[in-house]
């Protein structure tokens, strides 16, 4: 996984550094909701998370850059059916309430056609893929059930950026979906993602 | 360019401001936990009788670290207990082991009166038997039973040669290990049908122990109805016991 995540940041660096023509940065708010087993884990929606990305356009219409974002889950979850547990290779079984917390970490070389001209309004629709930082914690009581892995991911995404006057800033707004793949110790993550951010282009 | 660092520096706030595990002021009851643990060849065979000691066995070092605790909730820990037994093995087949005829704190589930077993009583065809314990010391990495001061006295009657000898004579056995916090009120089942010929082993495995975790607060009337929920969902996630 480390080798994804060393070619992610090379590609992406590589991108923004051979093309000084038109780069297009964003910070956005992501609002985030778990699917499939996602959200049988957590289904409350996230509020809390951050997004940055950087591109180059290579062409007038095509962009090659990363992402690095940061979202995190959280639930409380009462009246759940007991886990079974072992403790010292005696079988049993814990119930209480349950502190759910899922923190996702992708950092993705991504690649995003864009409709329209630099200046303008620019409809977009692209692919991202490389690793995600999967950080998963239940707590029952003072006992914790937790497991971090780096994990394959992939994220098709649409979106927009609207300029405001000259300056390049302007407003980005996403939608993307993510699937990282499943680990010995959780599912796999899927997720449905919107962002609202500030846009600079130029 | 400088709105854009406004606008960068902004986030590295963000950043700053998110934490991982968020979380408010979590209420007591939601540390609560209710674990138990089973020794699954136990329960091949039903057990068709149980005895529950109508004494709840305070766990503590006798020192000022020791949690204060006067028996508050003894009545619910015994008698929910209780209520569950009868339910699981019915009015007849459980019964209460009482230092007197006239067990306190009153139970409030009916069994006849002829299973109120005490000391000189014979002995009672009873296959388990279940101890009522609350952690009252800061540290215990394991129970040590601490001995029942009436068990010696009992060693004589219906605790003697009919029960295959005397088995808290050599008290205080270690019947199990376990990392225990203050306030816990523990449950042993100790299916005392495979001491047999008078071999009372100097460690006993329970068949069945039952841990709520700190069940104990200054709030005696919250504590009471959290022992209660407690104890229930011991019993609810055990369908072993029948």
């Amino acid at each position: 996984m480390k080798k994804i995540l060393f070619t992610a940041l090379a590609i992406v660096g590589f991108a923004i550094n051979t093309n000084a023509q038109t780069s297009y940065w964003t910070f956005s708010w992501p609002i985030s909701m778990g699917i499939g087993s996602t959200n049988e884990y957590i289904a409350k929606t996230s509020f809390r998370g951050i997004s940055i990305t950087g591109a180059s356009f290579i062409t007038d219409n095509i962009s090659i850059g990363g992402e690095w974002s940061w979202e995190v889950f959280d639930e409380i979850k009462r009246d759940l059916p007991p886990r079974s547990i072992t403790a010292d290779g005696i079988s049993g079984d814990i119930s209480g309430t349950e502190y759910r917390y899922l923190n996702t970490i992708p950092i993705f070389v991504n690649s995003h056609y864009y409709m329209g001209k630099n200046g303008a309004f620019r409809p977009y629709a692209g692919l991202g893929i490389g690793t995600v930082y999967v950080d998963q914690r239940t707590d029952i009581g003072f006992t914790s059930i937790q497991s971090n892995t780096w994990r394959f991911g992939v994220q098709p995404e649409v979106g927009v950026f609207i300029p405001m006057g000259l300056s390049g800033v302007g407003v980005s707004l996403k939608a993307k979906y993510r699937y990282a793949t499943k680990s010995n110790e959780a599912e796999a993550l899927t997720m449905f993602s919107l962002g609202i951010g500030f846009g600079f282009m130029n | 360019m400088k709105q854009f660092k406004k606008i960068a520096l902004l986030f590295v706030a963000a950043i700053a401001l998110q934490a991982c595990y968020p979380g408010d002021s979590i209420p007591i009851e939601d540390l609560d936990t209710t674990s138990t643990f089973y020794t699954p060849d136990d329960f091949t065979t039903p057990h068709k009788s149980v005895a529950i000691f109508w004494e709840v066995v305070q766990i503590k070092n006798n020192d000022k670290d020791d949690l204060k605790y006067n028996g508050e909730v003894d009545d619910e820990i015994l008698n929910t207990t209780l209520k569950n037994l009868v339910d699981i093995y019915g009015t007849t087949n459980v019964y209460i082991i009482s230092e007197t005829i006239d067990p306190t704190p009153l139970p409030t589930t009916n069994i006849p009166p002829a299973n109120i077993i005490i000391p000189n009583d014979p002995t009672p065809d009873v296959e388990a038997v279940i101890t009522s314990n609350i952690i009252l010391r800061r540290e215990t990495v394991g129970v040590v039973y601490p001995g029942y001061p009436w068990y010696p006295g009992w060693g004589g009657g219906w605790w003697g040669p009919g029960w295959g000898g005397c088995y808290y004579c050599g008290y205080p056995p270690t019947v199990s290990y376990q990392q225990y916090d203050i306030g816990s009120v523990v449950l042993d089942m100790i299916d005392i049908r495979k001491f047999t010929g008078g071999q009372v082993p100097n460690e006993i495995t329970p068949s069945w122990v039952a841990v709520n975790r700190g069940l104990i607060s200054s709030n005696e009337a919250f504590n009471a109805e959290r022992v209660v929920g407690g104890i229930n969902q011991a019993f609810k996630q055990s369908p072993y016991l029948k």
